[in-house]
């Protein structure tokens, strides 16, 4: 296991003692075991409920309508093994890096080859998506070591590549994903907000757990004061002329902006949003998947 | 107000504004790359902020160009200077230039014009009350009546009372000169006032440029174009005659007016009076020839006059026609007893009015009328020129030794490629005139006198027959024999024609003397200028020779009335001088009952047209060309520009830092 690049031993023990067992997110990732609140034919018990229209009349208990002249639904808990998909953002733009020791790519890679370690020695079942304007790998979920070995490799072999298409990625990952589950996105998100959740919004009208994190390198964050510059797109090649004085501060006024608009969003859908920049430890991402 | 630079030298600096630009330029030619993880962000941004952006960019280029430029040029020291004189007085100076040329004698209606310049002149000190004041007057040596512009307006207003007009050519280039000069210094509000005529002559070629700081203002005084005539040219041909010999007295009569005159000359000329009735057509000219003859030497006063008209001052012309007793004849020859120097000794012992004398060097110039050099070897041809020059005419009889080109330079006569060769034919050659419209064969067209070349050569040196052009007589094989070329003074003349009785019958010829005397008349010297004419306000100045005593000498008008003089000691020697300068006439310098010297004084011929031209059609400006004028006013009065340029080159920078480098305002 030492042998690979995203998953060092030191990393590996860190993650043993790591202390969210005690967490909310046992329940997802840990206990291996979810009690589902999916309505459906199960043996237990979970409670009865109003009718409403358009629920499924054989779910009717005519016993409770003959005692109460009401119409009531008896529900059972199911009981399910949970699954975890990480979409990781390869476009070229993640492989940027001025003053962070990692490219946004690396620092994602350390994250997903972590989680995923995490979640398979809980006995879950974790799912690897590398993309960038569509999906260039997609493996489906599985709770093996050997699987595991599959997405480290994965991950290892992976360079940054063209354009960024989340929303495109997504609307493609949708039918792949054949259970509901947490997924987690790793991207720069230079995409249009609206556009990457009208791509989610399938993802949570299914009921999947959401996580987006969103990583920056710090010399995104602030632009460095280059003075009259030649700015190269990794991802389209295109030139852009500028002095950085000038735009210093309408950048960060529009990232903010941008970052703001992702938030808010993601807020209104309970997705969960968290902005991480590539000096942090990848560890504390750990803390936001708790929520 | 304008600027005038103090150190113009370094305004190349100003060259160097471009600097900003050109770093502007190549800075955005080759900016360094950055890649970037997106630029469409970047793109977005600048979509949004170009609106202002690139206005932003070209105001902080064009505050750096104007910091730098401001720079630079404080370099140049600019001064400012205002047109209504220095920035910070008030005071008021004013120069009254007015013409006292003789022009202004004409009479409008019932004063002069000078007197109507002076009563405007008056009124103009009254009306405009300046704080300082002076009058120029335009005459031939433009003079001001204070040192420096003065107060003192009552004392001024007391000399234009008193002022006459002067009878001389005004000077307006100087004039104006000298009125500038005077404003030099003067601070606050400066003017030239010019109060003239505006005679057509004078005035129609004259520039009036004043530094673009002094008011200008130009009066007319003169209301119409008066009708005049004028005698405007006297001379005699020839201008030093010989006693006894015909003298041609020329007139030119000149009519200003549209209407044709008619009018009498009148000639007084040693003691005899001539008249002659001339037609002049209208706005034109006509001349009139008086022959009469001097029969002693001496200096003869010769003075024109026409019948009286409306302006009298140029009705009279003078001159006076210096009168020799002979004409001074020179042989250069190494041989005493040559037989053309001895030819030329009957031949002065023939003709009274020439003496001849023998020498065996060059003579100095103005000693010798006519230089005879026999045998020229073809040397000291530049001496001979400057003889001829300075008013000897030369002869030369060429020698064997002589070389073609040597004539051919001495006469300024084509180039010949052949050789000078003596030949010699005991048959002989004969000779004839060539040019018999020259003025020398005139007595000879009638016959009466025979050929003035009869007899027969046997020796002649074979001249290129090419030169037979510039040649008065001929061989009859068209070999030059007399070779003539006049010069603005006197003549040169190549002489293959001999006259020594052993190769020519030619001086035993009747026609011989009557020849040799026209020919000698005919090349006498001619002085252009007449060194007894003085210009009209200058001082009669005579430098006296040696022997003559400056205390007994008199200074006489035509009048009869004794003028002052003063004695001069200078370099040049002791010189006598009038104290006043001279008016039109003659005058003579004194001793005992003897006149000694005589000069003459014309009115300025150019003062005689009395029309008038618009003084707006006089071009006038700033003089632009005037720069020490300028200068030396720049820095009197200018003001400083440099630490003002310096202030704005730092506010300049300043703006510029505030727009190309804003606060910082970054929000979170």
């Amino acid at each position: 296991m030492s042998n690979f690049k995203y998953l060092k031993p030191e990393d590996i023990n860190k993650l043993r003692n790591y202390e969210f067992g005690a967490k909310a997110l046992v329940e997802g990732y840990l206990s291996g075991r979810h009690r589902s609140k999916q309505r459906g034919s199960s043996t237990e018990f979970h409670e009865y409920r109003q009718y409403t229209p358009g629920d499924d009349p054989a779910m009717v208990d005519w016993r409770v309508f003959a005692r109460s002249d009401r119409h009531y639904l008896k529900t059972f808990e199911q009981e399910t093994n949970m699954e975890c998909t990480i979409f990781v953002d390869s476009s070229a733009s993640m492989g940027y890096k001025e003053k962070a020791k990692l490219t946004k790519l690396e620092y994602a890679s350390f994250f997903a080859a972590c989680l995923a370690w995490l979640v398979i020695s809980k006995n879950d079942q974790v799912g690897l998506q590398i993309f960038d304007k569509g999906i260039r790998h997609h493996l489906p979920p599985a709770s093996t070591r050997k699987h595991l070995h599959t997405i480290l490799n994965l991950l290892e072999n992976n360079t940054a590549g063209s354009e960024t298409s989340l929303a495109e990625s997504l609307k493609r990952a949708h039918p792949l994903i054949k259970n509901k589950g947490t997924i987690v996105i790793l991207s720069d998100f230079f995409d249009n907000p609206k556009e990457i959740f009208q791509a989610l919004n399938p993802y949570i009208h299914r009921g999947f757990r959401i996580h987006l994190f969103h990583i920056l390198d710090p010399g995104e964050i602030k632009i460095t004061d280059h003075g009259l510059t030649r700015f190269n797109d990794m991802e389209s090649n295109e030139s852009l002329t500028v002095h950085t004085t000038n735009i210093k501060q309408a950048w960060e006024q529009e990232l903010g902006l941008h970052t703001q608009a992702l938030r808010s969003l993601a807020a209104s859908r309970k997705v969960d949003y968290t902005f991480s920049s590539t000096t942090e430890s990848y560890f504390n991402l750990f803390d936001h998947l708790a929520h | 107000m304008s600027l005038f630079t103090n150190n113009p030298a370094l305004y190349w600096l100003l060259a160097l504004s471009v600097v900003p630009f050109i770093v502007h330029l190549i800075a955005r030619s080759k900016p360094p790359v950055h890649q970037f993880s997106s630029i469409a962000f970047l793109r977005k941004i600048i979509k949004k902020s170009s609106r202002y952006q690139k206005p932003k960019d070209r105001l902080v280029l064009i505050l750096r160009t104007l910091a730098v430029t401001a720079l630079l040029f404080a370099f140049v020291q600019p001064l400012l200077i205002s047109k209504n004189g220095n920035l910070n007085n008030d005071d008021k100076t004013v120069i009254f230039v007015i013409d006292q040329s003789a022009s202004m004698a004409a009479s409008e209606n019932t004063s002069s014009r000078f007197t109507l310049a002076c009563d405007e002149a008056a009124a103009l000190i009254s009306e405009i009350t300046p704080d300082s004041a002076n009058i120029i007057w335009v005459n031939a040596s433009p003079e001001a009546v204070f040192p420096t512009p003065g107060p003192n307006i009552d004392y001024l207003s007391q000399t234009l009372q008193q002022a006459n007009h002067r009878p001389e050519q005004g000077s307006i280039s100087a004039a104006i000169q000298l009125a500038i000069d005077q404003l030099k210094d003067a601070k606050g509000e400066r003017q030239i006032i010019v109060i003239s005529d505006f005679q057509k002559d004078p005035w129609e070629n004259a520039e009036i440029f004043v530094p673009e700081t002094i008011k200008l203002t130009k009066l007319s005084v003169g209301e119409e174009n008066l009708p005049n005539i004028a005698i405007t040219s006297l001379a005699s041909f020839p201008a030093s005659p010989v006693s006894g010999q015909d003298v041609a007295i020329n007139a030119q009569i000149k009519n200003f007016s549209e209407q044709p005159k008619s009018t009498t000359i009148y000639l007084n000329a040693g003691g005899g009076r001539q008249s002659a009735q001339v037609e002049i057509p209208a706005n034109g000219q006509t001349e009139t020839e008086f022959i009469t003859k001097f029969s002693h030497q001496g200096n003869v006063a010769v003075t024109a006059s026409l019948t009286e008209d409306t302006y009298r001052e140029d009705d009279q012309r003078h001159t006076i026609i210096p009168v020799r007793e002979r004409l001074k004849i020179l042989s250069l020859t190494r041989n005493e007893s040559s037989p053309e120097a001895r030819v030329l000794d009957r031949l002065a012992n023939a003709l009274t009015w020439i003496s001849h004398s023998q020498t065996q060097q060059l003579p100095t110039s103005g000693t010798t009328d006519i230089l005879f050099i026999h045998q020229w070897n073809g040397d000291n041809i530049e001496l001979l020129s400057e003889l001829s020059n300075n008013g000897t005419s030369v002869i030369v009889t060429p020698s064997t030794k002589c070389k073609l080109p040597s004539l051919q330079q001495l006469l300024d006569l084509a180039p010949a490629n052949s050789t000078l060769n003596l030949s010699r034919d005991p048959k002989g050659w004969k000779a004839a005139t060539s040019k018999e419209t020259s003025e020398i064969f005139s007595i000879f067209k009638s016959g009466e006198f025979g050929n003035p070349a009869q007899g027969t050569f046997r020796q002649r040196f074979e001249l290129p027959k090419s030169w037979s052009n510039a040649s008065i007589i001929n061989y009859t094989d068209d070999i030059p024999a007399i070779i003539l070329s006049r010069k603005p003074r006197a003549s040169r003349l190549i002489w293959n024609l001999s006259y020594d009785p052993e190769y020519s019958d030619w001086i035993s010829q009747e026609p011989f003397v009557s020849f040799m005397a026209e020919l000698l008349l005919s090349i006498q010297p001619s002085k252009t200028t007449n060194d007894n004419e003085l210009i009209p306000g200058s001082l009669l100045s005579w430098l006296l020779p040696e022997n003559i005593d400056p205390n007994n000498l008199r200074l006489m008008n035509s009048k009869g009335e004794e003028l002052a003089t003063e004695i001069l000691n200078t370099i040049q020697g002791t010189s006598i001088q009038s104290t006043i300068p001279a008016t039109p006439g003659i005058y003579e310098w004194q001793t005992g009952s003897s006149t000694i010297k005589k000069h003459f004084v014309n009115f300025p011929s150019s003062e005689s047209n009395l029309t008038l031209i618009n003084p707006d059609e006089i071009p006038t400006g700033e003089s632009a060309g005037k720069d020490d004028i300028m200068r030396a006013e720049a820095l009197s009065q200018g003001l400083p520009m440099w630490p003002w340029l310096v202030g704005a080159a730092l506010i300049f920078l300043i703006a510029e830092s505030l727009t190309a480098f804003p606060k910082k305002n970054i929000s979170k």
